[in-house]
């Protein structure tokens, strides 16, 4: 646990340094004048829907962009030949980045929303939806090896987080968009700001975690497979 | 100590072996050379020991241990040094270095002591994306030292660097041999070989196709004769066999009448005898 926990300092440093944690800061400040500048009053819906996005599609993003300096620099030959095991360098990455994501968020939130609102859900919210996106990014990133074909991918993975919009917006009432993670984490956000059944918000969390277990699984496998294997 | 014995390895969708029945053994204090043309199968045998690949056959012992058997532990007792640099570009050497050490049980007593070993310790808090190629080479080669493990790969450990650094890289390989470290060196570099290693196998389309010490190599190989160049008037060149120089007259008299300019026994380079035994040529 200690080399976990001083990885994770490491990691956070490597943000830094590669300027990561700047372009979250920027894109925070964005969001917040965006949220100021419109004349509406009732800010909620996009509040849920920007900050939505700040875990999931730039948790999916910055994984991808980590990696691929870690590819072009070829430092990872260099870590896989050192006893660091896999869940600590996907998880240290992931942990790092869900803790940037989630001191975005709460400030977005106040900007956007004010002080009132469940801190309990918001953080479960950010936090499950950030670790399951970066570990997605992990898969999205494996097998490419420059930026341009990453962006490729993006649509791919990233899409399917804009279909629960569509119950969100009442445009639909399908229990079909039940079935992929982003709309566990819609729920868990609205749950944030607004009433929401006890049974969604099992139903969210439990599908989060599961999601997580499952996309941990099938990215330690990529992870082995395509960036330790290939590493040399 | 490495044994391998029988080891041959196929990648996944191709229909060949790229190792063939490979058997070497690499004790303590002694230096391993693997020498091939690229695409020999070098770097595949590497990555198999480092446990960078598996489902291979035959049988690795590392450390009196199957490799199989070895957990990520095993990292703690080997330390590979690459051909390529490898670090990260926004730090310093310094912060390179206590960055990769976070993951080792046996920390260095002192970085810029190790940073010292390379001339580098002027440049510790510089940048590595302001280091030439020989600069993070040299950092690349006291990364593989830095947790003290008992076995070393090296990869063309003096590529990329001047005669005066890469004269420095092997006296630490060989202070490494004379400390008991079992080390395994794959190259190109006949020189580095000859000067470095007790045993070099050559490798060739996946088998090896002999081992034995430079020295014994070169004695078998080379021609048992004695080059001698002096002068009379003009610089002269004469050649004698070695079996019964002593009473051979005409040595006699040149030693003794003339200015010896130089005399060599003409023994086979390595790279010679790599070309007569396998065909092919180093690159």
């Amino acid at each position: 646990m200690r080399t976990f926990m001083n990885l994770l300092v490491w990691d956070f440093k490597l943000l830094a340094k590669y300027n990561i944690v700047t372009v979250a800061i920027v894109i925070t400040v964005l969001y917040i004048a965006i949220l100021k500048l419109l004349p509406f009053d009732e800010l909620t819906d996009l509040v849920i829907i920007l900050i939505f996005t700040d875990p999931t599609a730039m948790g999916f993003i910055f994984i991808g962009v980590i990696v691929l300096f870690e590819k072009s620099a070829n430092t990872l030959e260099a870590i896989v030949v050192t006893p660091i095991k896999s869940w600590q360098y996907l998880f240290s990455k992931s942990v790092a980045l869900t803790l940037i994501a989630l001191l975005c968020s709460f400030f977005m939130a106040f900007a956007g929303h004010g002080f009132q609102f469940n801190y309990f859900y918001f953080t479960l919210a950010v936090v499950l939806s950030s670790i399951l996106f970066t570990l997605i990014g992990f898969i999205g990133v494996s097998k490419v090896k420059t930026f341009n074909e990453y962006i490729i991918k993006i649509p791919i993975f990233l899409s399917p987080i804009a279909l629960p919009f569509f119950n969100f917006f009442e445009v639909t009432d399908s229990y079909f968009f039940y079935i992929i993670p982003p709309q566990a984490s819609l729920i868990l956000f609205n749950a944030s700001f607004k009433h929401e059944e006890p049974g969604q918000i099992i139903y969210a969390i439990l599908f989060l975690l599961i999601s997580i277990f499952i996309t941990y699984i099938i990215t330690k496998k990529q992870y082995e497979k395509h960036i330790v294997r290939q590493a040399k | 100590m490495i044994t391998v014995k029988n080891l041959s390895y196929t990648y996944p969708k191709n229909p060949l072996p790229t190792v063939k029945n490979i058997n070497f053994e690499i004790k303590e204090g002694k230096i391993f050379g693997f020498l091939g043309p690229s695409g020999a199968g070098k770097s595949t045998t590497q990555k198999i020991l480092i446990k960078l690949l598996s489902n291979f056959q035959g049988e690795i012992q590392i450390s009196g241990k199957k490799l199989k058997n070895w957990n990520s532990e095993f990292y703690n007792h080997i330390g590979v040094g690459f051909e390529l640099p490898n670090h990260y570009l926004k730090l310093t050497a310094l912060e390179n270095l206590k960055f990769f050490s976070t993951f080792y049980t046996r920390k260095p007593e002192s970085y810029i002591r190790l940073l010292g070993m390379v001339g580098l310790q002027e440049d510790a808090n510089k940048k590595v994306e302001n280091f030439s190629k020989g600069m993070k080479m040299r950092l690349n080669f006291i990364r593989a030292l830095m947790h003290d493990p008992e076995i070393y790969f090296f990869d063309e450990p003096t590529a990329g660097l001047d005669p005066v650094n890469a004269r420095n890289i092997k006296d630490i390989i060989l202070d490494l041999k004379a400390k008991g470290k079992t080390i395994f060196v794959t190259t190109h570099n006949m020189h580095d070989a000859d000067e470095l290693c007790d045993r070099v196998a050559f490798l060739v389309d996946g088998e090896i196709k002999l081992i034995d010490s430079p020295h014994d190599l070169k004695l078998k190989n080379g021609e048992r004769k004695l080059r001698v160049e002096y002068m009379n008037d003009k610089t002269q060149i004469v050649e004698f066999d070695m079996d019964g120089l002593g009473k051979n007259k005409n040595f006699i008299e040149i030693i003794n009448k003339y200015k010896i300019q130089s005399m060599h026994s003409e023994e086979a380079s390595l790279e010679d005898i790599f070309i007569k035994v396998t065909g092919r040529n180093l690159l």
